[in-house]
């Protein structure tokens, strides 16, 4: 019984055999393994049985050919459609799951409509005692925000821009009404309540969000719809 | 050789007179790989056919070099996607494979070739290896390529070559071993 390092030294030799015997190996190697040949009865008979059955490999025949292989006529390249599906499926997948993550989160309420207990429309309302909106001009959910600046103008002409005095984004000030009765009175409270669950730098990258998801959904079922016309 | 190059840039020009020559040259090469590879003379048939068209159509594509080398990495690939969309084929048990034995596609012996039945045990046995170590063992033992031919055909370094063959070839060893009663006294491995 041979010990451990013994065994170990003729496992890496016998991992050389195969390019031993067809002559891969360098000088270093081959004259390793001929030492260790001239000391390990194992080794040799392994060696042997392999060189033997390299033998009964070469000499195995022929199959004979089943017929010709030549083409009779050009062979048309099959339509290139599936490689551009190849890398749309993971972009595809990547846009349902943005697209759905967006929807579930909802941060700025972009997709979804904050309605009011009574199921009206959310509305713009002051949050503070300078800004105010004219009765019955709602806020239209997912219409574009108006630009910095310019909003309390046009909202409200002539009333001084108090979140502009304060440094805050135009958004903190538009609270829908819904959110006003659950927070029991934020109108009379200061307007970074609001920009907590609803911050400024949210809304573009939604909407950017959204817009690319909806790209990519859209640019998959047009491919689709090719690859589809094309097999029929 | 000159006159092969020449026979490939003609047909990569279209000319299909000239692919056909050389498919005549190869597709004893191709036939013999992808049935070892495959167990069966019908997927062989299927495979060359397949190597063939591929190479057709690819060849627009082909930038020079060894043309044997590119069209059997072509058929070594067509042969592993088979084996791998069909698994039934894939490292079938030894012993299945003799329950079940195949027809031989073998001629009748000649001088100097194997018995028929020693040469049927011996394909029962590769089919028995993983794919990749069969096919090495395939290119280096029955197709007689070099290291650097394998190295090409299989993408793999010659590192990669070297180890996946003495693998190869000793679980075809270990194989044949369990069926020492069927190799004729002349060829037994432990003797």
């Amino acid at each position: 019984m041979k010990r451990f390092w013994q065994r170990s030294k003729c496992e890496k030799i016998r991992e050389l055999f195969s390019p031993y015997i067809d002559g891969q190996l360098s000088s270093l190697e081959r004259d390793a393994v001929r030492y260790h040949l001239e000391v390990c009865e194992d080794c040799r008979r392994e060696l042997e049985s392999l060189k033997r059955m390299v033998g009964l490999l070469h000499r195995l025949p022929p199959a004979p050919l089943p017929r010709s292989f030549t083409l009779a006529r050009p062979v048309e390249a099959r339509p290139k459609v599936l490689p551009a599906f190849t890398w749309l499926r993971p972009v595809a997948v990547t846009a349902i799951i943005l697209f759905l993550a967006l929807l579930a989160s909802d941060l700025g309420g972009l997709f979804v409509a904050q309605h009011g207990p009574e199921g009206k429309p959310p509305v713009a309302t002051p949050a503070s005692p300078e800004l105010t909106l004219p009765p019955g001009e709602a806020l239209e959910v997912g219409a574009p925000l108006p630009e910095r600046g310019k909003a309390p103008e046009e909202v409200s002409p002539g009333a001084p821009f108090a979140a502009e005095k304060r440094g805050l984004p135009p958004e903190a000030e538009l609270i829908p009404q819904g959110e006003e009765s659950a927070g029991q009175g934020l109108a009379g409270q200061t307007p970074e309540v609001s920009t907590t669950s609803n911050p400024a730098w949210l809304r573009p990258l939604e909407v950017a969000l959204g817009l690319l998801s909806g790209l990519l959904l859209g640019l998959l079922l047009v491919r689709r719809r090719d690859h589809l016309r094309r097999l029929a | 050789m000159a006159e092969q190059e020449e026979l490939v840039q003609q047909a990569k020009a279209g000319e299909l007179n000239s692919f056909n020559r050389l498919v005549e040259k190869y597709q004893g090469q191709v036939y013999n790989l992808s049935w070892r590879m495959l167990g069966n003379a019908q997927d062989a048939e299927d495979a060359t056919q397949e190597t063939f068209v591929l190479a057709w159509q690819s060849l627009p594509r082909f930038k020079g070099g060894d043309f044997k080398t590119w069209l059997l990495r072509i058929a070594s690939n067509v042969c592993i996607d088979r084996l791998r969309a069909n698994r039934r084929h894939q490292t079938v048990p030894l012993d299945e494979l003799l329950k079940d034995p195949m027809v031989s596609q073998l001629e009748s012996p000649e001088e100097g070739v194997l018995r028929e039945e020693l040469a049927e045990l011996l394909n029962r046995c590769l089919l028995a290896l993983p794919e990749k170590q069969r096919l090495v063992v395939i290119l280096a033992d029955v197709q007689g390529l070099s290291y650097e031919e394998i190295a090409q055909i299989t993408g793999t370094s010659l590192g990669t070559v070297k180890s996946r063959l003495n693998r190869g070839r000793m679980n075809l060893r270990s194989l044949l071993l369990r069926q020492k009663e069927l190799l004729p006294p002349e060829f037994r491995l432990n003797k």
